[in-house]
């Protein structure tokens, strides 16, 4: 018989998914008041600290609440104590996000050693242990093997951003433009990509009831994208080769999607929306040197509102309400009110945050005629993504208690 | 033991309640078998907590056949 403690307490990984919108709606009234430096140069400080602030801030509580879930659920990864050291990893996230952001803003070596001491010490403590757990895991789903390697991803995405630190603030001695795209390589293909498609193998075919992936794509994939990522650390050239793992990926996704027997659930065309944009920005980055006329910060941009912002907004519409179920089942084992977990998260909340993602991906690639549509709807997003969490939270408790 | 009843072709989280609904009602003694879409590693926490005995049988399409019996009493064994 298997009976092992898998499900992690619901507020270790609620935590992290409360505290993203926060991050959302600071980046973004920082980006109103410097959107002119900001969409000119991706070298500006300005921009170093928003950038940080959306992908460590607002993407990494997300994918870290996200990945601590998963990983307890499918691999049993878990702390002995899973309270406090799920304090100590929020509660370092966000101190090193705000110090990280600060010291890039002010360019104020200080704030960023202090930040990379948080950052490097929590994160390489936390990548580690979690590779290890994940590594030892009897779990033997593609899942769980992509997400090992997505860990491993992000923690040389940390090294890297470490050294980057040292470069800037002690003036090691390293190549910076090569440390530079390295970290970017990782962060983006070594450590987000993988967490998704391994994500998606169980998400998708479990909240949009399609048939589980091909089981040699569902293994390959992320190794291949690993072995792909070392090939273009050694050689740059083949950096266009990038994007046949995300094709491989979109492909398949949209052919589940397709075959989805959920077809109104607005979770299905978020996935194959940021799938779609997902696949364009990573055909388009490598030639971003060739083509003068393709703006990097647009570029990026286009990775965060046009791809991750439609596909976190499918997870956390489906995993915020799962766990706040989860969570109730086990509080109200008999005699409970509710049905079903619609009543804690209504679909029409998902449509209403998947349209706004939607706006928002659709007038980034329009910010440099106008940046104000875009930054409305981007507070809007992060408005309404803070409500409807605390909502579904409330109306779990008040379920529970009453 | 009745057939197995598939519930596989279901979103998330319908299956477990499913499962958890016909145990909360079953007779003591009674016993079960669910075509269930994946290992359902979350419906374990909730097994522990009721007089049962379960086993699982992962299937080599990825789904797994979980069959539960309802104890007398609340000593699991």
């Amino acid at each position: 018989m298997i009976n092992p403690e898998f499900s992690l307490p619901v507020e270790v990984p609620l935590r992290f998914l409360r505290t993203a919108p926060w991050w959302l709606l600071i980046a973004s009234v920082l980006f109103a008041g410097h959107a002119t430096e900001v969409l000119a140069s991706r070298y500006h400080p300005a921009t170093l600290a928003i950038v940080h602030l959306m992908m460590l801030g607002f993407a990494g509580n997300i994918m870290l609440g996200a990945l601590l879930q998963i990983s307890a659920v499918l691999a049993g990864a878990r702390a002995q104590r899973p309270v406090l050291a799920g304090w100590l990893v929020w509660g370092a996230l966000q101190a090193g996000t705000a110090l990280l952001a600060a010291g890039l803003w002010l360019m104020q070596p200080l704030l960023l050693q202090a930040a990379g001491a948080v950052l490097g010490v929590m994160l390489l403590v936390f990548t580690g242990w979690l590779f290890t757990r994940l590594w030892r895991s009897p779990a033997v789903d593609a899942s769980t093997a992509g997400l090992r390697w997505s860990v491993a991803g992000l923690g040389l995405t940390v090294a890297c951003g470490i050294l980057l630190l040292l470069v800037l603030t002690r003036g090691v001695a390293l190549p910076l433009p090569d440390v530079l795209r390295l970290h970017v390589l990782f962060g983006s293909m070594g450590w987000v990509f993988p967490l998704l498609a391994s994500v998606a193998l169980t998400v998708v075919p479990m909240f949009l009831v399609t048939p589980p992936w091909p089981q040699r794509l569902a293994r390959l994939l992320v190794p291949l994208n690993a072995l792909m990522l070392l090939l273009l650390a050694v050689w740059p050239v083949l950096l266009p080769l990038l994007v046949l793992p995300v094709l491989l990926f979109v492909l398949q996704l949209l052919c589940s999607l397709k075959a989805s027997k959920r077809g109104a659930d607005p979770a299905r065309w978020l996935w194959a929306w940021g799938g779609v944009n997902l696949l364009l920005v990573c055909a388009l980055a490598p030639w971003l040197d060739a083509l003068p006329r393709l703006n990097p910060v647009l570029l990026g941009g286009q990775f965060l509102c046009g791809a991750l912002l439609p596909i976190y907004t499918a997870m956390l519409g489906k995993i915020v309400p799962f766990l706040l179920w989860l969570d109730y089942r086990a509080s109200v084992p008999v005699g409970r009110k509710l049905r079903h977990m619609g009543q804690l998260f209504p679909e029409r909340w998902l449509r209403g945050l998947g349209g706004l993602a939607l706006a928002v991906g659709l007038t980034w690639p329009l910010a440099l005629a106008s940046i104000w549509p875009v930054l409305v709807l981007l507070l809007a997003y992060g408005v309404a993504l803070l409500v409807v969490i605390h909502r579904a939270c409330r109306n779990a408790r008040a379920a529970i208690t009453g | 033991m009745d057939d197995c009843i598939d519930l596989s072709a279901l979103a998330a989280p319908e299956p477990m309640d499913r499962v958890l609904d016909w145990l909360d009602a079953a007779a003591p003694g009674a016993c079960q078998a669910f075509l269930l879409p994946r290992m359902p590693y979350p419906l374990f926490d909730h097994l522990a907590r009721r007089p049962c005995d379960w086993e699982t049988e992962p299937q080599p399409d990825g789904r797994a056949v979980v069959t539960i019996r309802r104890n007398a009493s609340h000593d699991q064994s």
